[in-house]
């Protein structure tokens, strides 16, 4: 009998199969600092960073923190996505706008948003300002990218179909454009808002007053590697919820695609 | 038959890393380590460190280099970056990279607190100065001016302690300022560009007053004399215990190192050797422009009642602000056992019990 | 999925030059308002002169050859893991559910916020830097690897059984060269990825030498013209890797001419 059909024998705990890596990893871990391995400074057991963990929530400090970096991720996603929607649209739309674009798109497109964070620093210095440009930057290329593939790749005897059907516009773009555009459009949301965490993440651990990313960095001042961990799980955590929501959305879109 | 050869070779390679990840971190030494590593803040101008104070001493002298050597280990000398001395140090004691520093009394009971054992082994003086600095066009005159505004401080530094009896002797809090955590070159940067309203820190506060784009308008100097912040050779303990007479070595070393900084006629040599790049030599003889504390005393090696009562007071205020959460004795710190010899060996016992 | 917007008509190149030539006049024009301005945007003079200082004294090339040199490092380190793990829990149902969850969460945190956290475990110094950027390869290149070798349509293994196919026919001759596509698009990514990272850990772990430290010094320094020209090399050379992962893709499938 091979793994696999083993594995189809136990199906009737195949609920446990997502969570039981994670738990084993966990029992390890408290092995390990329980054994006393490592360190007890170097590898924190599970149990303090638990602590840890809920002595910030009932301070409310980390609840504070969070709502810090939300509020950035949102503004800025919601800024760099509309201007990259915009942007990549009107490129796929207009031969001309595409050519005298694309090159210094491309440029740009390579240059990683957080090497922007040391002149974002220089001109609009360490306030809220820096933070949320970095975050559009980061979230208007893929968005731009995915929104000018998308309507590229409309195929073009959907618009045909459409004029001989003699089809008014509005139907035209709820039944035959956005079908086919938005699926892609979310996936490039999706991908935006996974670098744009990434990015935000980062851009605190360097100069903020406030957000997990200042946590963090506070934490290991403070030679407090629980709060490290503790913002080491949450941004992980916050990156997985957000990129399951949007796989949730995504999936539902694509049921509106035209087979 | 393949697949679960593979799966399984995975299992033993992961399994393998695992134990030799464990192994490593509790990387003991043999007879004689291989090196001894002592950490000190470094000032990097490229990519050159260059270090201040006693250790750039210690170095200059040699001595400790050539007696480790005869016993076949080697000196390292590990840079830690001004901007972030505590916290590297810190993690440095924590993975067993460095065995010695000289560094900060904060971030050494922050370490300890922390469950990281480390002893002073010698002291290093009667403190350093930190300063109040705004923006040369600010009209605060008083730290009280500056209520509600933004200070940019670095956080879990020695000078968050005087800073803390600052407040407190004004009545005030941290909830009455906005508080921003910055290393000190970006604190300066951020004076200059007006970003923040204050910062407190070291003498680089000088050099914003010499380029007339800041002001100092408080300092230690105006303080009773144990604000100032401390520094000492620290030891991690565990190398203490595996190797007191390389510890020995050391501590007279650094004995030897302040012995020749606190004669009066090697002043001028030693703020040469030690004034950060990039700043002008003026910085550091003001700083150590001071009637109220002699030079030789500013070197004194001793852990006399000042230093205890410091501890003791630096103990509390971590405490009381969070910095800490647990107490720890502050007399604990302190491994007075090398001291006496390294006075001994180095012939300066008799200078420093001569004066106060 | 890397695109990048590609315009068939000839003599796209001059015109796309046009924006950025305008932005350039624009920008020098800014430079001329006053000091205030000068600030921010850096006569094309002074920026010119100084790329020209840094270039001279061995600086730019020294920094630029020690960043390529980690991403390099650890594109190598992280790219060969990234390809094992992602082949053995595409190939093995056991790892797949094992390791799979276990894999898919960790991934979910951002790499640079692992930073504080490998600076306490391995010091301030450039095996740290390795240790994360080498990370970030592979948590992309796992990923590519396992969906591409995943989605290997069964037609084609059905192909290979037809002939009698041994196992180890089969995955040289059917499952590799089918997933190789994914795969040269996943070394795309990590390469992004591993340069975007070597950025990161540079701004934050100022230590040796390297493009991104040079860039916070200057910073720190309010050398605008320092910082620009950090920016660009970052841009270009970012661009030039990318660059030879197109050819290198190309190379490695000569039967896939349309591209």
């Amino acid at each position: 009998m091979s793994a696999a059909q083993a594995l189809a024998r136990a199906r009737g705990f195949s609920w446990l199969a997502k969570p039981l890596p994670l738990l084993l990893l966990l029992g390890a871990w408290t092995l390990a600092t329980g054994a006393g391995w490592y360190p007890r400074a170097l590898l924190v057991p599970p149990q303090q960073v638990w602590d840890a963990f809920t002595e910030m929530l009932a301070s409310g400090e980390l609840q504070e923190h969070l709502s810090m970096s939300l509020h950035r991720l949102l503004i800025g996603m919601m800024l760099g996505s509309s201007l990259g929607l915009a942007f990549g649209v009107s490129m796929a739309l207009s031969k001309t706008v595409e050519v005298y674009t694309a090159s210094l798109f491309n440029v740009l497109r390579q240059v990683p948003s957080i090497a922007l964070i040391p002149v974002l620093i220089l001109i609009f210095g360490i306030g809220e300002t820096f933070k949320v440009l970095i975050v559009t930057k980061a979230a208007f290329f893929p968005v731009a990218l995915a929104a000018y593939t998308a309507v590229q790749g409309i195929p073009k005897n959907y618009f045909e179909v459409g004029r001989v059907y003699q089809l008014p516009g509005l139907v035209l773009l709820r039944r035959v454009i956005l079908p086919s555009t938005v699926p892609p459009i979310v996936t490039g949301l999706r991908l935006a808002l996974g670098r744009s965490w990434g990015t935000l993440v980062a851009a605190e651990l360097l100069a903020a007053e406030a957000g997990i990313g200042q946590m963090m960095e506070f934490g290991r001042q403070m030679f407090r590697i629980d709060v490290v961990m503790v913002g080491v799980v949450i941004t992980g955590l916050i990156g997985f919820v957000l990129d399951r929501a949007m796989k949730l959305v995504e999936a539902r879109l694509s049921r509106w695609r035209p087979r | 038959m393949l697949r679960k050869l593979i799966g399984l070779l995975g299992v033993v390679i992961g399994a393998g890393a695992v134990l030799a990840s464990a192994a490593w971190a509790q990387a003991p030494g043999g007879a004689q380590p291989k090196a001894l590593r002592i950490a000190a803040v470094a000032y990097f101008s490229g990519d050159k460190p260059k270090f201040i104070g006693a250790p750039a001493v210690m170095a200059e002298q040699g001595w400790l280099a050539a007696e480790l050597k005869k016993r076949g280990v080697d000196l390292e000398w590990v840079p830690a970056a001004h901007t972030a001395v505590g916290p590297l140090i810190n993690e440095g004691f924590a993975n067993g990279g460095i065995d010695f520093a000289n560094y900060g009394d904060l971030p050494s009971i922050i370490v300890n607190a922390g469950g990281v054992q480390t002893r002073a082994i010698v002291g290093s003086g009667r403190g350093t100065d930190t300063f109040l600095v705004v923006p040369s066009q600010s009209t605060a005159t008083t730290i009280a001016d500056l209520k509600g505004k933004r200070i940019a401080i670095h956080r879990a530094r020695p000078w968050e302690l005087p800073f803390l009896r600052l407040l407190e002797a004004n009545g005030l809090k941290y909830s009455d300022f906005k508080i921003i955590n910055m290393n000190p070159q970006a604190g300066a940067a951020a004076v200059v560009s007006g970003n923040v309203d204050a910062l407190y820190t070291l003498n680089d506060a000088y050099l914003l007053e010499d380029k007339k784009v800041g002001r100092i308008i408080w300092s230690t100097k105006s303080a009773p004399p144990d604000w100032k912040m401390r520094t000492e050779l620290w030891a991690s303990k565990a190398f203490i215990d595996r190797y007191p007479e390389l510890t020995q070595l050391v501590a007279t070393a650094y004995v030897k190192a302040l012995w020749w900084i606190a004669q009066e006629q090697n002043r001028a040599a030693f703020v040469s050797l030690s004034t950060r790049p990039g700043s002008p030599e003026s910085v550091t003889w003001r700083e150590y422009d001071d009637a109220a504390l002699a030079w030789s005393a500013r070197w004194s090696p001793l852990f006399d009642d000042y230093a205890l009562n410091h501890y003791r007071h630096s103990v509390d205020y971590a405490l009381n602000n969070q910095l800490i959460r647990q107490r720890i004795a502050p007399e604990s710190l302190f491994d007075r056992r090398f001291l006496d010899t390294a006075l001994e060996q180095s012939g300066a016992r008799q200078f420093w019990q001569a004066r106060p | 999925m890397s695109f990048t917007v590609n315009s068939k008509n000839r003599g796209v190149l001059p015109r796309g030059l046009v924006l950025p030539a305008l932005l350039l006049g624009v920008w020098q024009y800014l430079s001329t308002l006053g000091p205030g301005y000068a600030y921010a945007f850096v006569p094309l003079g002074s920026i010119g002169h100084s790329l020209l200082e840094l270039i001279a004294s061995g600086e730019l090339p020294r920094h630029g050859y020690a960043s390529v040199g980690t991403a390099l490092k650890s594109l190598c380190i992280g790219g060969t893991l990234g390809i094992l793990l992602g082949s053995l829990m595409a190939l093995s149902r056991v790892a797949d559910v094992v390791i799979g969850p276990l894999y898919h969460a960790l991934r979910q945190v951002p790499t640079l916020g692992l930073i504080p956290l490998i600076g306490l475990w391995f010091g301030n110094t450039e095996l740290s830097k390795i240790v994360v950027v080498s990370i970030a390869s592979f948590e992309v290149m796992t990923l590519n690897t396992y969906e591409g070798l995943r989605g290997v349509e069964n037609r084609f293994l059905e192909v290979g059984r037809v002939l009698t196919f041994s196992r180890a026919q089969l995955f040289f001759r059917v499952l590799l060269p089918v997933a190789i596509p994914s795969i040269t698009t996943g070394l795309m990514h990590a390469v992004a990825f591993a340069w975007l990272a070597t950025v990161g850990v540079e701004l934050l772990f100022t230590v040796g030498p390297g493009l991104s430290v040079i860039m916070e010094r200057a910073q720190l320094a309010e050398r605008m013209d320092i910082v620009i020209i950090c920016i660009l090399f970052i841009g270009l050379l970012g661009l030039l890797m990318n660059q030879v992962c197109v050819w290198l893709g190309r190379r490695l499938q000569p039967w896939r001419r349309t591209q």
